[in-house]
């Protein structure tokens, strides 16, 4: 070959560019059999793992439950907060978003405009859980920008009223305490979903036919409380326990007829929405949860035994033995001491020796029967969580003395629910009721769903010892022990209870259980209630301490708890006034007020739709139950009303009224108003954190 | 043997699997590319436009150059190599740092990759030498020398952009055109051996090149975002399975996959249009291979016989090593699929070049006109 000779003739490339071919070739071939490896043979699994990528289960919240009370007002149902975010890049309608923001969520309009323009990336928070219903203007303002975010929020209507009844909610809609823990199944729903598509940088939308479940929002509670005769109950608990300088206390009170508990009060308590600042103190139901040595209130059953078993009557005379009872090295003692007497008036002056000496001629087996019938030493069954069942033992176990101190209520205990229900068996002819709170369960729309029939337990005793043990007890308020609880023109039949507690084994000097159990009208009753003070320190006798709340709940109540006009009249005409506090209605839809002060008792006088802005008489004036509430709503008026006092508002709400009044507003400062200055048609609000 | 007077066609079987690629090209650059351009651009036809229009020109460049007797390149070989170079050293002063490299440069409105460039100057080049009168295979000086004295500065400047996939694929090609140009063996082996040290070490000596290599021999450890994007390209693909998702229904371009639209585009041809639409795709590359490299064994001449493998293997090597590296078989490069994936130069260059080797095959008579229509003589591009 000469070398000179240029490579003109292609037959060396002939088997070398075959070559190529077949390199090339078996490349393309060993890509292909890896796409079939990964796009057939594994496809599968890469499906899977792509679909987990794209798809997102998106859950649709369900709605929980309303709660109602026995009229059908609503006391905790749903509303939707607004939390407010914005993608700065694509914000335009940044003045007017900042100013509305301002008056709804309270802070300067300059803080949200910094947070927006101080913000580098597409996503900013601004403001959160704002109702945004009562700001039409903002949650109505159209911007790309504006991103929203809402959320369903438990609405208390009554505020803190039953609040340890009704009990609380964790932010993922599980019942944590109270009805909302017993019935959180039936108030929870079931929540749906919808299958959203996500794109790499997690945005969700959804696919055009996306796989979703509809939520089932919960069921309604209808309760048999009563919230106007709760919220009594809890204003008169707190002002006994503030006169007596009691620690705690409870009030319960039971149709005796149906074991439909109207109302179930424990203090301390807490603001629902404040469940933060709650301790556990506040947040738990005394009346179920704690147990008391009862004291003489236990005497009407031991009676109850004694007559039954025909062993007493309320007229056999009964011997006080003055005060003083000596048996086997123990001694019971009576402070008021009592000589030969009827049996009713032992009862009345509440001698420990007559009852002591009356249960000893007593078979401890039949005691004890009575005793377990009227519900101690058992759960009633009420359908709240943590029901205690109090102590008390079987015979077997019991010493002579035993049944004696168990007479008057020591070496036993019971929760305040126990001795009341045992009471409205006496009052129902001696048929024991099981206690419940819920009446009927309502369907999501709230149309009644089914009701639930009351569970009578037992009968303990007969009608006509049920009635004598009524003649006796009634005695106890009209010339006893139990005088501080007698209202003129309504027979009360009841007992008061004073018992030492027990503090590390032996009875305190200084800690006592104040009590005061009963019932009425006496001819047919149709409420038991029991007031029972923890630890009252200006007064620690039942019939000082607790009767009187006794008296001003039943004065306040009576119109909702019976319908006999003419009981009603005379107890209406007893007590001072029948006054009710006058609510806060502003910021409310007109319609709303006007709903939430007939339901008070209160009439109102609207002199135009819309927001409400100001109101006469002022919140928390105390006005008679029939008197006129005037509401005036935005715009109602064009010329500037009063200068409206928003002192302790949260900013937000003092800039709706002050605005609503036709008020320029300035703020200074956050939290709550603390001052207000006047200047022409500006109204400069001071306000402050912490109060 | 072919005489003066026979003319031949173009070789169809090039020319109608580069438009069907061109063409499908656009639609899968819009599919993979909509919701980028749509945040991006804010609308999300802006890439398609732009690579629509691109395609068009890149159609015509194709059939102007296939009418350009390719023998006219032999002598601009070496002005080609010395404008590759003054673009090379342009874009190391001036280019933009896109993603952590140089390798654009701003040319009027359009960015231009002189990397693309770069390899048709070296491919035009060693062709142009290897075949010239003086070339003497065993002698240094007449057939590397001249060779390397220009085409090593122009792999150097690219590795050092950096863009060593590029440079080592431009080494690649040019090493098969000495193994077709029977050059010395003991030249051979001694160029492959020190080119493979040298770019060894170079693979090794940059942290984002180790990540990559790391990432696709699965250590533990290996960056994550650099493992993400090849997982993801494998998620498309499996996504797709035998008959793929639709056309315009691919997932993975949404976001999950980065650069849907550039050198990953096979994945979601693979994910739209499935096993089988990919495998179609790759059998489009496998004919035009196939025939380029029957240009190859048929030109009349060994420029043309050089400058034809040149540009085949090019294609081969683009498109194999851009496919092994969408379905995991190679480290992430960053080489475009010829023709599919969205980007100017590349589409302008690879058009001229099959334009060109459209031109060697109607030298070649790998195309016979049909006896009927000789007296016609009516052109096929007409």
């Amino acid at each position: 070959m000469n070398a000179q000779q240029p490579l003109d003739d292609s037959t060396g490339y002939k088997w070398k560019a075959g070559i190529l071919v077949l390199v090339f070739g078996g490349l393309f071939c060993v890509i292909g059999l890896r796409l079939f490896w990964v796009q057939v043979i594994e496809g599968a699994r890469y499906r899977e793992q792509a679909k987990r990528q794209y798809e997102s289960k998106v859950e649709l919240r369900a709605d929980r439950g309303t709660i109602v009370d026995r009229h059908g007002r609503s006391i905790a149902s749903m509303t939707t907060l607004t939390s407010f975010a914005a993608d700065p890049t694509i914000l335009k309608r940044v003045d007017e978003f900042v100013q509305l923001l301002a008056v709804a969520d309270g802070k300067e309009a300059e803080w949200y405009r910094r947070r927006i323009v101080e913000e580098k990336g597409r996503f900013t928070w601004l403001a959160r859980g704002v109702n945004a219903v009562m700001y039409p203007a903002l949650d109505t303002l159209r911007d790309r920008g504006i991103i929203r975010v809402r959320e369903p929020k438990r609405h208390y209507a009554y505020g803190s009223v039953a609040a340890q009844l009704l009990g609380t909610t964790d932010i993922d809609n599980n019942g944590l305490t109270g009805l909302e823990l017993y019935y959180d199944d039936m108030l929870r729903g079931q929540p749906g979903f919808v299958v959203m598509q996500r794109d790499g940088r997690g945005r969700l939308r959804p696919g055009i036919n996306p796989e979703r479940r509809a939520p089932a929002d919960g069921l309604g509670l209808e309760l048999t409380i009563d919230v106007e005769f709760q919220r009594i109950a809890e204003e008169e608990l707190e002002r006994g326990i503030r006169e007596t300088g009691a620690s705690g206390g409870t009030v319960i009170a039971v149709h005796p007829a149906s074991g439909d508990v109207l109302a179930m009060a424990s203090w301390p308590t807490f603001h629902p929405l404040r469940l933060d600042r709650a301790t556990n103190d506040a947040i738990r139901i005394r009346g179920i949860t704690d147990v008391y040595e009862p004291g003489s209130t236990m005497k009407a059953f031991a009676a109850a035994a004694l007559v039954e078993e025909r062993q007493l009557a309320s007229t056999d005379i009964v011997d006080g033995r003055q005060g003083l009872y000596v048996i086997n090295g123990t001694t019971i003692k009576d402070d008021h001491p009592l000589g030969r007497v009827p049996f009713h008036e032992a009862l009345e002056q509440s001698s420990n020796v007559v009852f002591a000496s009356a249960i000893r001629t007593m078979n401890p087996r039949v005691y004890y029967k009575y005793l377990r019938d009227f519900g101690f030493g058992l759960p009633t069954g009420i359908d709240l969580p943590g029901e205690m069942r109090g102590r008390l033992r079987r015979p077997n176990e019991w010493e002579p003395s035993t049944p004696m101190f168990m007479s008057f209520g020591y070496g036993m205990s019971a929760t305040a629910l126990q001795i009341v229900n045992a009471y409205a068996a006496i009052a129902n002819g001696g048929v024991l009721m099981q206690p419940r709170l819920v009446q009927a369960i309502r369907d999501p729309h709230g149309v009644q769903d089914r009701t639930i029939a009351p569970r009578r337990i037992r009968k303990v005793v007969s009608a006509p010892t049920a009635s004598s043990l009524t003649t006796m007890l009634v005695g106890v308020v009209e010339r006893g022990t139990g005088k501080l609880a007698a209202i003129n023109g309504l027979r009360i039949a009841g007992k008061t209870g004073t018992a030492q507690q027990l503090d590390n084994g032996t009875y305190s000097r200084t800690n006592y259980t104040a009590s005061f159990v009963g019932y009425y009208p006496a001819e047919s009753p149709s409420v038991a209630m029991i007031v029972m003070l923890d630890r009252p320190t200006s007064t620690i006798y039942g019939g000082s301490a607790a009767a009187p709340i006794f008296r001003r709940i039943v004065q306040k109540s009576i119109t909702m708890t019976t319908s006999d006009e003419s009981v009603r009249a005379r107890v209406v005409a007893s007590a001072a006034v029948d006054t009710v506090l006058v609510p806060d209605v502003r910021g409310l839809h007109t319609l709303q007020a006007d709903s939430i002060l007939r339901s008070i008792g209160l009439k109102s006088q609207v002199s135009a739709s819309g927001t409400v802005v100001r109101q006469h008489p002022m919140p928390g004036v105390a006005a008679p139950r029939g008197n006129v509430v005037t509401i005036d709503a935005m715009g109602a008026t064009s010329a500037r009303s009063e200068q409206p006092s928003v002192l302790g508002f949260t900013i937000r709400r003092a800039i709706a009224v002050l605005h609503g009044a036709g008020y320029e507003v300035r703020v200074q400062g956050s939290g709550r108003v603390v001052r207000q200055e006047w200047r022409n048609d500006t109204c400069l609000i001071i306000a402050r954190q912490g109060l | 043997m072919k005489t003066a007077t026979e003319t031949y066609h173009i070789d169809w079987l090039i020319l109608l699997p580069i438009v069907g690629l061109l063409l499908f090209s656009v639609a899968f650059v819009y599919s993979a590319s909509a919701s980028f351009a749509d945040v991006k651009f804010g609308s999300s036809e802006q890439l398609f436009w732009n690579h629509a229009i691109r395609v068009l020109i890149g159609v015509v460049l194709m059939l102007v150059f296939s009418r350009i007797d390719y023998h006219i390149w032999q002598n601009i070989s070496a002005t080609a190599i010395l404008v590759a170079i003054g673009f090379l050293l342009l874009v190391l002063v001036v280019g933009p740092e896109i993603k952590g490299a140089s390798r654009w440069v701003r040319l009027g409105p359009v960015n231009f990759q002189p990397s693309e460039l770069a390899k048709y100057a070296v491919v035009l080049h060693t062709a142009a030498v290897l075949s010239r009168a003086d070339y003497v295979r065993s002698n240094w000086r007449t057939s590397l020398r001249p060779v390397l004295a220009w085409t090593l500065p122009v792999i150097v400047l690219i590795a050092i952009q950096p863009n060593m996939s590029t440079a080592s694929v431009i080494f690649l090609i040019m090493m098969v055109l000495f193994f077709l140009a029977d050059v010395d063996m003991r030249h051979l082996l001694l160029i492959v051996g020190g080119g493979g040290i040298i770019g060894g070490l170079y693979a090794v000596s940059a942290d984002y090149r180790w990540q990559r290599l790391m990432a696709w021999f699965n250590v533990d450890g290996a960056d994550e975002s650099v493992r993400y994007q090849s997982d993801q390209a494998l998620i498309a693909f499996g996504n797709g399975g035998i008959f793929g998702v639709g056309p315009g229904q691919s997932r993975q371009r949404d976001w999950f996959l980065p650069e849907s639209y550039g050198d990953f585009i096979f994945s979601i041809v693979g994910e739209e249009y499935g096993f089988l639409g990919a495998s179609v795709l790759l059998l489009a590359f496998v004919l035009v291979m196939w025939r380029g490299y029957n240009v190859v064994k048929k030109a009349p001449d060994a420029f043309g016989r050089l400058l034809a493998a040149g540009i085949t293997t090019t294609l081969a090597v683009y498109a194999s090593v851009n496919a092994a590296v969408t379905c995991g078989l190679l480290p992430t490069t960053g080489l475009p699929m010829p023709f599919i994936s969205y980007g100017g130069s590349s589409v302008f260059f690879s058009a001229v070049a099959v334009g060109v080797l459209l031109n060697i095959s109607s030298k070649a008579g790998v195309w016979i006109r049909p006896r009927r229509s000789r007296t016609v003589q009516r052109s096929p591009l007409s």
